[in-house]
């Protein structure tokens, strides 16, 4: 079996070659800043959570195993770093006005449509809908239709099934979709 | 068939609830194939499960219009989502920076690549720099800190960039990209750490097992060693990767039996370095400790130790600028301040500082500490003033300055004192000569006007340097009503004030001055500058989401008497395109129409259907480029094709069928198009009245310390070039010109080439050094590699027997190292296989006058 060229990489970078680091660095850096940014929400955060992937990635390269994509595996330690930084990031924050399902805490806030142009566009109508949707429920979303993350990638970053990524995706849209209705009435 | 009826036309129909509900009433095979829909119309579904939904849409009606849908709410969500987008990418050195991290935690990862690395050198045959075990003494790594820490030094383009960019976020669902941003990743791509050689005494480069000794104005790349005699020395600039375009990070000045590899990692091997930082610099040493100096003049020397010869022994001393900061990988840490000097190893337990004034009088007998250091405290101090139309001084204004040294130039920013004054303190290195400056008025006085970049000349001499005073008039006020192609108000357009400087074929958005035009249409631009050199002009560009963007030039006008004008944009136009990647979010740049291309582009985020079609798009009349990949790495030119109908109303709304250009695999030939005209549009020659030659940046970035040439043409092809000198930041070089030289070169330190010739560029030059004729841009290197049919191996570093490539279309010759410039000799007839600077290979054919690319 043929090995893959980032596979090829990683062993070199497990025998020393630090310039096959750069290349590894260099061919998933877009993906994995993505996938931060899409996460942490700020691009310094986003770079230390991604500079953060690749240490680990270089420190954990003894236990890298060939008959394994790196891909999934960069990933995972991606995701892991991300979740890592927000916590800390947290614990020094106030307390955040919106939870994981706020849809109740929504209600109250005043209607964002309320003084919206009634010529706003369909397009709008989409971006403020997408804004609102829960944390949970966006992040997949994002992932996959801002970052072009496939459901395996996705499932890989976020540590949870592949048919719970298809589960999540779907419901999310079912809101987006339930929610533009209204708009749309409106 | 069908068992759903459906007689809407749906194709441009909101996706409708009711009849995805309608999927509980379908049949199996309706059933099986909507569970998938999402799925195929994100692009998920394996081929065999893709199939299934294909050939049942195919036949069933009703899931047709649901994959339609399916896809309408897939393609939406993209959309949405790239609305707003900019492709994400970290900051440029991204790669390197997670290494030197990596390595700061691992330090013996570093030994061990290093071992590597030498061991491949010594197979490849390179001679082993360490061959005796008194060489391996110190590894030093090199990266710079927060490129944004170097606010001081900055270049003043990248501002406006900043600038533009805060004004897009206003625009909302435009994006617009000025002097595109694609054009400096791709440089970014293709540059890393490197030295450029200032002055050389029995320095020579070592690469391959090639000895060859260096001029100044070379470069030293990743791989080559610095090796001096034992009466050697050498001044360099050090830049890194991560800051591409602007000055030198550091000044280096080694000397006498010193070894220094370039790349990655600066080794020194063997010697004394000394640093003179312009910016926070990291030194990751060898045995895990690091160094962080400030901006500011170090001196480090480095040997080995110990019988092994791997152990440290370093000594550092500051003196001038920011402390240093030694930290220990056990933990121990110690702070270096000016006048101190630091002893690691040699006996010394942990970090031993000793006061530089006791040492040098304890050492003025021996005659130690006598060294002249990199930038001399000589060099006169710069005063410049900031004053108001009545001579009232200005506080709080913003100057940005661009002066010469010694070593090229360098940028600093002031802000005006209660006296409107700004200093550069002694020790600067400033020289007489002519200095960019630029300055903005204080916050809030928006009645005042702006002083663009422009040339000032410096005068004084030994003692003091000073600028004529800058006056900041009342600024030019121009009343614009935007109207639309028939004569109506065009309300809520944002007009944003562009300045276009044509000799330098250069754009200044200014985004403080951007506003949006009232319900009536009408905007008050306030505050622009009220005369302009000549040569630059001031226009607006309007931003309306049904009109194309498009730069309107403003008449002049004087400070003062505001100008009233109508300012009519034009509706797009809707077209087709084919040939984009399917099912994906794509990037369509579309030139700004008024200005030059290449200047200014408007960015379209388009989805394309699964068979990779738009069936409409709206736009301008401007060039359209796709650009390939979030990274931006890539464009294709997409022309327009022939019209193939109109459709009525008072504005007819044409379609078009656009026709991307093939994209052939690796490199075609419109890859390599575009790289002309884009990547390589670094710089510009141009020949003032007085015959001097400047080589400037038309993009912002400074194509500063450039090899300019002169070239004369040989019989049968090829050319004798002559060296001119290095370039510098505005004009310095007096060209002299010798029968039978009818062009002139340049050669970025990118390894862009830019060809001109003289006759064009005399016939329109008139207004001294700041304003030649913009030259056509025609240059392309970075063919690392030719291989000639016979497999001969060739090797484009400017050493003996090496190959570039010049012109428009590929051009490639031999070329042979002179004392004083190069010979380019054409290269027989035949088909060769060339290999770019980014690793893509293509054939080229030559033949007599005639060279191309083949498929």
């Amino acid at each position: 079996m043929s090995l893959s060229h980032e596979t090829q990489l990683m062993l070199r970078v497990q025998s020393g070659d630090l310039a096959a680091f750069e290349q590894l660095v260099e061919r998933y850096q877009d993906m994995i800043y993505g996938l931060a940014l899409s996460i942490v929400r700020s691009p310094e955060d986003a770079e230390e959570a991604a500079q953060d992937a690749f240490v680990k990635l270089f420190h954990a390269r003894g236990h890298f195993d060939p008959s394994r994509e790196v891909e999934p595996w960069l990933l995972r330690i991606a995701g892991n770093a991300c979740r890592d930084r927000l916590r800390r990031r947290k614990a020094h924050a106030l307390p955040m006005l919106r939870g994981e399902d706020d849809e109740d805490l929504a209600q109250q806030l005043p209607d964002p449509h309320a003084e919206q142009d009634a010529a706003v566009s369909m397009q709008q109508a989409i971006r403020i809908e997408l804004d609102r949707l829960s944390e949970r429920a966006r992040l997949p979303l994002e992932l996959k239709y801002l970052r072009g993350l496939t459901n395996q990638q996705i499932a890989d970053a976020l540590g949870i099934s592949l048919s719970n990524v298809k589960v999540q995706l779907a419901r999310a849209k079912d809101i987006l979709a339930s929610r533009l209705e209204k708009v749309l009435e409106s | 068939m069908s068992t759903h009826d459906e007689s809407r036309d749906f194709a441009h129909q909101p996706p409708n609830r009711a009849d995805l509900e309608s999927f509980e009433r379908a049949p199996l095979a309706c059933r099986i194939a909507r569970e998938r829909m999402r799925d195929f119309a994100d692009g998920d579904l394996g081929e065999a499960d893709h199939r299934l939904v294909e050939h049942h849409a195919h036949e069933c009606r009703g899931c047709a219009l649901a994959l339609a849908r399916a896809e309408f709410e897939s393609m939406r969500l993209r959309r949405a989502f790239a609305d707003g987008w900019s492709p994400a990418a970290p900051r440029p050195g991204f790669a390197k920076r997670a290494l030197a991290r990596a390595l700061a935690l691992e330090p013996e990862a570093a030994l061990q690549a290093e071992s590597i690395r030498r061991i491949n050198g010594a197979v490849a045959g390179h001679p082993s720099p360490d061959a005796t075990p008194k060489h391996l003494v110190a590894r030093v790594m090199a990266k710079t800190v927060a490129a944004q820490a170097a606010s001081r030094t900055e270049p003043i383009a990248p501002a406006h960039r900043r600038t533009v960019a805060r004004a897009l976020s206003v625009v909302g669902l435009l994006l617009i990209v000025f002097m595109s941003p694609i054009w400096h990743s791709m440089t970014e791509l293709t540059r890393s750490v490197r030295l450029a050689v200032v002055r050389a005494e029995s320095a020579s480069r070592l690469n391959a097992g090639n000895l060859s000794g260096l001029l100044p104005g070379d470069g030293l790349g990743e791989g080559d060693m610095l090796v001096l005699g034992e009466d050697g020395s050498i001044d360099a600039e050090f830049y890194d990767a991560s800051v591409v375009g602007e000055q030198p990070a550091a000044q280096i000045r080694m000397s006498g039996d010193s070894d220094l590899l370039v790349g990655m990692q600066l080794q020194l091997d063997h010697g004394d370095l000394e640093i003179l930082s312009h910016r926070p610099m990291g030194l990751l040493l060898g045995d895990g400790s690091t160094l962080e100096l400030g901006s500011g003049l170090y001196r480090i020397h480095a040997e080995q130790e110990g019988a092994d010869g791997h152990q440290l022994a370093l000594r550092i001393e500051v003196e001038r600028g920011d402390p240093a900061r030694i930290a220990q990988a056990s933990g121990a840490t110690r702070l270096v301040s000016v006048g101190q000097a630091a002893s690691y190893g040699r006996g010394a337990i942990g970090i031993a500082v000793e006061n530089l004034a006791q040492l040098a009088t304890a050492g003025a007998a021996s005659g130690a500490n006598t060294r002249q250091t990199v930038g001399s405290a000589e060099a006169p101090e710069l005063v410049g003033r900031v004053t108001d139309a009545y001579g009232s001084p200005l506080a709080h204004a913003s100057v940005r300055l661009a002066f010469p040294t010694s070593a090229g130039y360098v940028t600093r920013s002031f802000s005006t004192d209660h006296s409107g004054l700004y200093v550069l303190p002694q020790g600067s290195g400033i020289l007489p000569g002519v200095a960019m400056l630029e300055v903005l008025p204080p916050a809030g006085r928006g009645d005042l006007e702006f002083s663009l970049l422009d040339a000032h000349h410096l005068e004084g001499e030994d003692g003091r340097l000073t600028l004529d005073p800058v006056v900041l008039g009342v600024g030019a006020q121009v009343r614009a009503t935007i109207e639309t192609g028939d004569g109506h108000a065009r309300p809520y357009a944002l007009a944003l004030p562009v300045f276009y400087d044509e000799a330098l074929g250069q754009v200044w958005p200014w985004s403080e001055g951007a506003v949006y035009a009232d319900v009536d249409g009408r905007v008050n631009l306030r505050g622009l500058p009220s005369q302009l050199t000549a040569g630059r002009s001031v226009g607006v560009v309007v931003f309306h989401p049904d009109d194309e963007t498009v730069f309107l030039p403003l008449s002049e006008s004087r400070g003062g008497a505001a100008l009233e004008v109508r300012l009519q944009t034009r509706s797009q136009t809707s077209i087709a395109v084919s040939g984009l990647p399917p099912s994906r979010v794509s990037s369509i740049l579309e030139e700004v129409v008024g200005l030059p291309p290449g200047l200014a582009v408007r960015r379209h985020l388009v989805h394309a259907d699964i068979n990779g079609q738009i069936a409409s798009m709206r736009c301008g009349r401007g060039r359209l480029w796709l650009e390939a990949g979030p990274a931006s790495a890539t464009l294709y030119p997409i022309s327009r094709g022939a019209e193939v109908a109109e459709v009525g109303g008072e504005h007819v709304e044409r379609r078009l069928v656009l026709q991307p250009m093939q994209q052939a695999p690796g490199v075609a030939g419109s890859g390599l198009e575009i790289a002309v005209q884009d990547r390589y549009r670094d710089a510009v020659v141009g020949l003032s009245g007085g015959e001097e030659l400047f080589v400037q940046s038309p993009s912002g970035q400074l194509a500063d310390r450039a090899q300019a040439f002169a070239l004369r043409a040989r019989v049968g092809g090829g050319f004798d070039a002559r060296f001119l000198g290095l370039s510098h930041l505005g004009a310095s070089l007096r060209v002299h010109l010798q029968p039978g030289e009818s062009e002139l070169l340049a050669l970025g330190q990118d390894g862009s080439i830019v060809r001109q010739n003289v006759l064009a560029l005399r016939g329109g030059s008139s207004h001294g050094w700041l304003s030649p004729l913009a030259m056509e841009y025609a240059g392309r290197a970075e063919l690392a590699t030719v291989l000639a049919p016979a497999a001969e191996v060739l090797s484009t570093t400017w050493s003996p027997l090496a190959v570039g490539a010049v012109g428009a279309r590929p051009e490639i010759y031999r070329v042979l190292r002179r004392e004083a410039g190069f010979a380019a000799e054409s290269l027989p007839a035949g088909d060769y296989q060339v290999r770019d600077g980014q690793n893509r290979t293509f054939r080229v054919r030559i033949l007599p006058g005639q060279t191309s690319i083949i498929r």
